[in-house]
């Protein structure tokens, strides 16, 4: 009997974990939004993309040997590396073999681009892409910062040690092209691929939306139908396949970017939707600008099946992690990769003036975790905001609210991490919490006001892991502040104090 | 161990096969010589047989066969007639409605649509002539057909989504592939599309009377085998003639939440629930699309969704110095 009724237990449960789907195995959880509302990344630890290791420069090179005599006087027919030192251009020439053709193999090396008989001749291949791809790596340096921040890339972000990268795109003959047979024909969909993350999804996203100039927009601004949204099912089951091959290059869920309430809606989403909407724009401005004009110098072997070159899409950099190669930059070594003089202004690339959306966009360095960016003075959002500035060489955060309120702005975690990070590297700082109010209005409520937007602020450090004996909160001799607007006025001021 | 408190049925009947009454004139005869089993004793009457197919039951089991033929058929040709790929692939194939680009066409190219039509229009058949036969087959036992107005409310929710949506919305694309995961895709699809169909409240609705039916289920069945030690799987006879049985459910009821059911009654409740789920659920898919474009922003119009605090995130394609282009 009793044996019986631990049989019987033993299958139950046995049946509850098979049906159930559940995965064992350790997960990382974190909250990105308003509780409730299913944001929130779930993280599965044993299959999350290991950041792999980057390659040192080949040798330091020193800051003397930037500014010697000119690649262009030592060697002929330098036509994209024009403002490098030689010193400079061998240390690149090197660290690019590294990149793209490392190793002692037969036609890797120096020789994978370059006749040893004659190292100015173009008549590789090889050579001519290159030097294109060198353009192209400074244009995405330059040009979309609105999407590789300031972390940058360079040949090794997309090569890791590959000729060619290893995630790559080109057409597809088995897209939906209207055929009329049976035979075969699965209308571009009902594959098991991992670009469409293992749905039956339409698998010709990258066809559709790695090139042109369109938005990608399936749900209506408008609560009723009218005749200026008409979007099939189909398309959204398109996008949908675009989506998944976002979800599975960033190893992140849709609630990543997204809103659960409104995929829609850009007012719920996090920053990190803006990065991707930029991404898909360098994605397209890449394959179409930089890699398509390739056809005619790439040999068959380097072109898809139906003789495109291939391209790009959010894998290749990316790799299954958020940032790619962990959000590490390699550009301090390699300065000339965003400050060459090949800089043309693109136009749609990167806002040139203000870009409201976010703190993290005014505060790249924030975003990435990469190196620290000088952060000019950014605008003063018109309501509630948060910004970072860098007063006498410390830390500094401003925020902002709207008039009359005391709640803060969810842009602060972002913004904060310059002084949160300066408060836990000397447990003697202390992050001193002023607040100021606008000129209008009672003096003595506005006075309580000031009060209580510094304690919201100073909750906000305090939840963000700041111990309460770093924090401390000081009435200013002056509360109206010296802000040139009343936006700016309405404000709490965060510095550091040692 | 008590035997009415086992998970199966304890009891089998055996004797002369039961035949049913006698048909009317003209009908086809009852197929099959009936038998015993023990297994399907186990889970309900242990006799199998005699069926009874008829015209109707005949018609839809040919329609039905052929819409499985046709949709089967289909995958299996989209893997090249390979048998292995073919079972490795399944969940994934599937036949495909029409492109937007044919509209309502009734005739569009085969590959290209004609035959989801085809395998949509025999199902369709199908799944009529099989609640026409539940509505006769009950008129002939002299029964209600309480079973097939039930049945025409899932009906319903399968044609709105296969059939009078799409034609509302001048479309067959708008309809869902025959497939596994393509069904599943398509519906996920039709709630981004949408914005977002946890909004809309038939849906809403659906998902309350679906639960509940669960809820009312679980109730009913709980009471009635936690009474079967005094006979009360005699619900029927109970109605009229109230044993202890059903004098104790109803007691439990009563002291537990205040109300009690009927012997009668609790099958109204749960008869209701589960027609309502699908009808509730079908006329969500009518308002999708044709009244109401953005389930979100329709909520949000009418203080139904919540409003969270923005993010401070704005969309780039306004931002002037991007344009809309790039």
């Amino acid at each position: 009997m009793k044996r019986q009724t631990a049989l019987g237990i033993v299958a139950a449960v046995a049946s509850g974990l098979l049906l159930s789907a559940c995965e064992p195995g350790m997960k990382e959880w974190s909250q990105t939004g308003y509780r409730g509302a299913g944001l929130q990344q779930v993280t599965d630890v044993s299959s999350k993309k290991k950041a792999a290791a980057i390659p040192a420069p080949p040798y330091a090179l020193e800051a003397s040997m930037r500014t010697g005599e000119r690649a262009t006087a030592a060697y002929q027919n330098v036509k994209v590396l024009t403002d490098l030192s030689t010193e400079e251009f061998n240390h690149f020439m090197a660290s690019m073999t590294q990149w793209v053709a490392p190793g002692d193999a037969e036609g890797q090396g120096c020789n994978y681009c370059h006749n040893p008989e004659n190292m100015a001749s173009d008549e590789k291949y090889t050579k001519v892409a290159a030097r294109r791809m060198i353009q192209m790596t400074r244009n995405l340096n330059n040009n979309w910062t609105s999407h590789v921040q300031a972390t940058g890339v360079t040949c090794w972000t997309c090569h890791r040690g590959n000729n060619v990268p290893v995630n790559k795109w080109a057409f597809d003959p088995s897209g939906d092209d209207g055929s009329k047979l049976l035979r075969g024909n699965k209308h571009g969909q009902n594959t098991p691929l991992v670009d469409v993350g293992y749905a039956s999804l339409p698998h010709n996203a990258f066809a559709n939306y790695f090139q042109g100039a369109q938005n990608i927009r399936v749900a209506s601004s408008s609560p009723y139908p009218s005749g200026d949204h008409q979007v099939s099912l189909k398309e959204a089951e398109k996008t949908y396949g675009l989506m998944m091959h976002l979800s599975q290059s960033l190893g992140v869920n849709c609630t990543y970017c997204h809103n659960s309430q409104s995929f829609r809606a850009w007012n719920l989403s996090r920053a990190q939707r803006n990065t991707a909407w930029y991404g898909i724009r360098m994605v397209r401005n890449t394959n179409e600008e930089y890699i398509t004009p390739l056809a005619s110098v790439f040999p068959a072997h380097r072109k898809g099946p139906l003789g495109d070159p291939y391209k790009v899409n959010c894998l290749t950099c990316h790799q299954g992690q958020s940032k790619p190669m962990g959000g590490v930059s390699m550009l301090p070594d390699y300065p000339y990769l965003r400050n060459g003089d090949y800089r043309p202004h693109l136009a749609g690339g990167t806002p040139d003036a203000v870009n409201p959306t976010t703190a993290a966009y005014h505060d790249p360095g924030m975003m990435t975790g990469g190196p620290a960016t000088a952060s000019p003075v950014a605008a003063v959002p018109a309501g509630a905001g948060a910004t970072a500035a860098t007063v006498d060489g410390a830390p500094q955060l401003n925020v902002y609210f709207d008039t009359g309120k005391a709640a803060v702005a969810p842009q602060v975690a972002a913004s904060a991490a310059g002084v949160i990070a300066a408060a836990k590297a000397d447990p003697k700082a202390k992050l001193v919490i002023s607040g100021f109010n606008d000129a209008t209005g009672n003096a003595a409520a506005n006075a309580e006001l000031s009060k209580n937007r510094a304690k919201a602020v100073a909750a906000t450090l305090k939840a963000a892991g700041v111990p309460d004996t770093q924090v401390v909160l000081e009435k200013p001799a002056d509360t109206t502040g010296t802000g040139a607007t009343n936006a700016d006025a309405r404000r709490v001021e965060v510095t550091v104090r040692k | 161990m008590a035997r009415y408190q086992n998970v199966f049925t304890q009891i089998q009947l055996r004797s002369a096969p039961e035949m049913g009454v006698p048909l009317p004139a003209g009908s086809f005869p009852r197929d099959g010589s009936p038998g015993y089993s023990y297994w399907a004793g186990k889970l309900g009457a242990a006799q199998i047989g005699p069926i009874y197919l008829g015209r109707l039951g005949l018609a839809s089991l040919v329609c039905g066969f052929l819409a499985f033929e046709i949709i089967g058929l289909n995958m299996w040709a989209s893997v090249n007639w390979d048998p292995i790929q073919f079972i490795r692939q399944l969940p994934w194939l599937a036949l495909e409605t029409p492109a937007p680009q044919y509209g309502l066409k009734v005739f569009p190219p085969l590959a290209q649509g004609g035959w989801w039509l085809m395998a949509g229009f025999f199902m369709t058949a199908s799944v009529l002539l099989w609640w026409a036969r539940t509505y006769t087959r009950a008129k002939a036992l002299g029964m209600g057909t309480h079973v097939a107005w039930a049945f025409l409310s899932a009906i319903f929710l399968m044609l709105s989504i296969g059939f009078i949506r799409p034609v509302a919305m001048g479309s067959w694309a708008e309809s869902v592939p025959f497939g596994i995961f393509p069904h599943l895709d398509w519906t996920a699809a039709f709630s981004i599309r949408y914005g977002n169909l946890f909004y809309n409240p038939f849906h809403c609705l659906s998902i309350a009377f679906l639960y509940g039916s669960t809820l009312l289920f679980a109730m009913h069945g709980a009471t009635v085998l936690a009474t079967g030690r005094y006979g009360a799987e005699r619900e029927i006879e109970q109605i009229t003639d109230r044993g202890t049985a059903f004098e104790r459910g109803a007691l439990f009821w009563r002291w537990t939440m205040g109300f009690n059911a009927t012997a009668e009654s609790i099958h109204r409740w749960a008869w209701w629930f589960a027609v309502l789920t699908t009808f509730t659920g079908g006329i969500g898919i009518l308002l999708t699309g044709t009244v109401v474009d953005n389930w979100y922003l329709w909520a949000q119009q009418h203080h139904y969704a919540p409003t969270y605090e923005a993010t401070g995130t704005v969309d780039p394609a306004t931002l002037a110095s991007t344009g809309a282009a790039k």
